[in-house]
């Protein structure tokens, strides 16, 4: 309340009650336009939400006051209520609504068996509210039954009178009667809900009176992931339909680029790096792509039209060295693997794979047009870098010359590892490149992108919990009985899925951070990595010793070896993309 | 992602049918998570009156959630979507430490109702992405969870509504944790 409030003040009384006057006159004014569906600020779905906001009281006393008189029954008054308000919202939000429709029914039934009692009234209308939602939401499941209900109810009204100091005793039976009355009615009619024709669209977003909501555009978003998911699932087939499913978010791009959709951006724009900043920000070369049995598949015009034969290649080739479920690079090694000329571009944070028609085709042109490349391929595959790495195989293996030819000797060759989702192994990519230093330039694109898209993983240290491994605080520094041992409940310890194993597209870019953020984000996660994997490797002898004698050794230390092995293979990736960005920031600050 | 998610649950749950409640005070961000998670519904269901009741539903999972809330006097009411409860989720805003003492007394409120003896507990805690955040860390040693909750499991994610980080690692938590029921 301003100065003004106080009649002591200087300040004119006459004032301040021309500012109540005027508040009074737009609480009224909004609380009228609401019931009319009029009232435009924001989207009628939205209008409960809004008067049960909690510096909305006035209006709100308003908008309840244009429903009176309000009928004696408490059920019939909440179906008054529902009748001129969309009425879906927020628990809180409900709340403040019902508790003022309570307030004025009280008012306006002083003799009823609620007496003054409004907050009785209040959990009525709530539970009436709760009961609506079990019985009509399609969401729900438990229904109450009709003793339910009315148990329920009465539980709560019993303890909210005794915290208040007087008892239901006398009226409960008249209460349990219209309880079980309004569970019948409201059984064979529920609230209907409110559609006004005056149901104009507006632009507020639905969720507006929410933190930042402007970021959040999840409905629509939604639908455009919907449509593709059928799609996809249709493209796909019936037949091996888990199988469709597993693979299902990795073909979004493909798939949004197959259907000439617009693929969203994935990346944080910077002020620097744009498509003339070198091998960093985009890379588009003919290399050789390790071949299955891609020659197997289709005739290639029908290849390209036929969405279905697009994932055929895949599939199929699953068996084969393309998506073959290891980690380590094999091709390279083997004398006898077939290779295709592909022309590969890496941008904006993804990869596009073409086999050209005609192998022989144009020279790689940077800026050749993604369009014209795929009409001239037969076979084409996009790819977004989530959470993806590459690695220069020549970094890890060094072959004797001697048993190789001259050509082989000078080429490079990378490895692309793409996560799998939900699958437990991941996806290789083996390509060959003209020379090694070709090779590292693939590599760091690719790996610059991944790491600048990619979120830090920083939740999963930073989990806390009850559940015992075998390695608490608690359980190696107490001296506990080796009989005890054996009956603690051990869990079995495994990394929690993270939205890196769902990357799916992402819809907004808002999210992601910029590249300095995200460098000095991924700078402190790996100090933290490095002094978890060092405080894991401490308590490992003490594991020894404590769960030596018992028979949940294996166990326990099982638990110890998959989060270190996790641990691991975090800290490997971790170091790589910040190695990449790091690259990144200097490139890019010298432009 | 709500996509995603639907399919990481079907995943992660299999055929299991859950009952999650999702609690916690107003604007600790429990409608943005709803909303993160949701949003797949293949077959669209009618608008209910009332409060938003939402099934995050692939093949035979239905993973149920209410938003829960208001005032003291209501809570008793929600005792009836309690016994059949696999699973509570308690979300805080890290960012309010002024509400943490309300926070905490509401959880306590609830998870020593007699049917919720056997729920594991997931804490949410909210809001990372703000500077000045109570880390899940800090946020499980306030809310003193391993002095008071002897029987059961609990665990407290850090999370942030708007990226879904710690959405996914938090059902995940609880997918691995109530199969051994």
């Amino acid at each position: 309340m301003g100065a003004g409030g106080r009649s002591y003040m200087v300040e004119s009384p006459k004032i301040s009650d021309i500012h109540g006057l005027v508040n009074e006159e737009r609480s009224e004014g909004v609380a009228v336009q609401i019931a009319q569906g009029t009232f435009d600020e924001v989207d009628y779905r939205d209008y409960a939400n809004y008067l049960g906001a909690e510096d909305m009281l006035e209006t709100l006393r308003s908008f309840i006051g244009i429903l009176r008189p309000l009928p004696e029954s408490l059920l019939e008054s909440l179906r008054r209520l529902v009748s001129e308000i969309y009425f879906i919202a927020e628990a809180q939000n409900i709340d403040r609504i019902l508790e003022e429709l309570s307030r004025q029914w009280v008012e306006e039934h002083p003799h009823s068996f609620w007496g003054c009692h409004y907050k009785l009234c209040h959990i009525v209308f709530f539970s009436l509210l709760i009961l609506n939602s079990d019985l009509y939401n399609d969401n729900s499941v438990g229904k109450f039954s009709r003793s339910q209900f009315i148990e329920n109810t009465l539980y709560a009204l019993n303890k909210e009178a005794k915290a208040t100091g007087y008892t239901l005793d006398e009226v409960e039976f008249l209460i349990e009667e219209q309880l079980g009355a309004y569970y019948d009615q409201l059984k064979s009619a529920g609230l209907p809900l409110c559609t006004r024709e005056a149901s104009r669209p507006s632009s507020r977003s639905n969720l507006q009176l929410h933190r930042r909501s402007s970021r959040f555009s999840m409905r629509s978003a939604t639908l455009n992931t919907l449509e593709i998911t059928e799609s996809n699932n249709a493209s796909l087939g019936s037949g091996s339909s888990s199988k469709a499913i597993q693979r299902e978010s990795n073909f979004t791009s493909n798939w949004k680029f197959h259907h000439n959709k617009p693929l969203p951006r994935l990346y944080y724009v910077e002020a620097f790096g744009h498509p003339g900043s070198g091998p960093l920000w985009s890379i588009d070369a003919m290399i050789r792509l390790c071949d299955g049995d891609l020659t197997r598949s289709k005739p290639e015009d029908e290849t390209r039209r036929d969405p279905k034969a697009l994932f055929k290649w895949f599939a199929r080739s699953k068996p084969k060295s393309l998506f073959e479920d290891i980690k380590l690079p094999m091709a390279f090694l083997d004398g006898r693997t077939r290779w295709i000329k592909t022309r590969v571009r890496v941008f904006e944070g993804r990869i596009y794979i073409f086999r050209l028609k005609s192998a022989s085709g144009p020279r790689a042109e940077a800026q050749q047009d993604l369009d014209c490349l795929r009409r001239n391929s037969s076979q084409y595959f996009v790819y977004n870098l989530f959470e993806a790495v590459a690695t220069v195989v020549q970094e890890n293996v060094v072959q004797s010359h001697g048993l190789l030819t001259k050509d082989h000797c000078l080429r490079g060759n990378f490895t692309l590892t793409l996560p799998s989702g939900l699958q437990t192994g991941t996806t290789v990519l083996e390509f060959q490149t003209h020379t090694v230093s070709e090779a590292y330039d693939f590599v760091q694109c690719i790996n610059c992108w991944a790491a600048r898209i990619t979120s830090v993983p920083t939740t999963q240290l930073e989990i806390v919990s009850n559940e015992e491994y075998g390695w608490s605080q608690q359980l190696l520094t107490s001296g506990i009985e080796p009989q005890n041992l054996d009956k603690l409940r051990l869990s079995h310890w495994k990394p929690l899925l993270s939205m890196g194993a769902l990357y799916d597209e992402l819809n907004d870019t808002t999210d992601q951070p910029d590249l300095e953020t995200r460098l000095s984000d991924l700078k402190n996660f790996t100090q933290i990595l490095q002094q978890e994997i060092d405080n894991h490797n401490r308590i490992k002898s003490s594991m020894i010793d404590l769960w030596g004698q018992s028979k949940q050794f294996d166990t326990a230390l099982e638990n110890w070896n998959k989060k270190y092995l996790y641990l691991n293979e975090i800290s490997e990736k971790s170091s790589k993309y910040l190695q990449a960005l790091q690259l990144a920031h200097n490139t890019f600050q010298q432009q | 992602m709500g996509n995603s998610v639907s399919r990481a649950l079907g995943k992660l749950f299999g055929s299991r049918e859950m009952k999650i409640l999702m609690l916690g005070l107003d604007n600790a961000g429990k409608t943005t998570i709803l909303y993160k998670l949701k949003l797949n519904k293949i077959k669209t269901s009618a608008p209910t009156v009332g409060f938003n009741v939402e099934t995050v539903a692939y093949k035979n999972v239905k993973f149920n959630m209410w938003d829960v809330g208001g005032q003291e006097r209501l809570r008793p009411l929600w005792r009836h979507y309690f016994p059949a409860t696999t699973a509570l989720i308690f979300v805080i805003d890290s960012h309010d430490k002024d509400r943490l003492d309300e926070a905490k007394e509401e959880l306590y409120s609830i998870i020593s109702e007699k049917e919720m003896e056997n729920v594991v507990l997931l804490v949410w805690a909210n809001k990372q992405d703000l500077k000045g955040a109570l880390k899940p860390q800090e946020v499980s040693s306030y809310l003193q969870l391993g002095e008071n909750l002897k029987n059961q499991l609990w665990c407290v994610v850090g999370s942030n509504a708007l990226t879904g980080q710690g959405l996914v690692e938090g059902l995940s938590w609880i997918s691995s944790n109530t199969h051994k029921k």
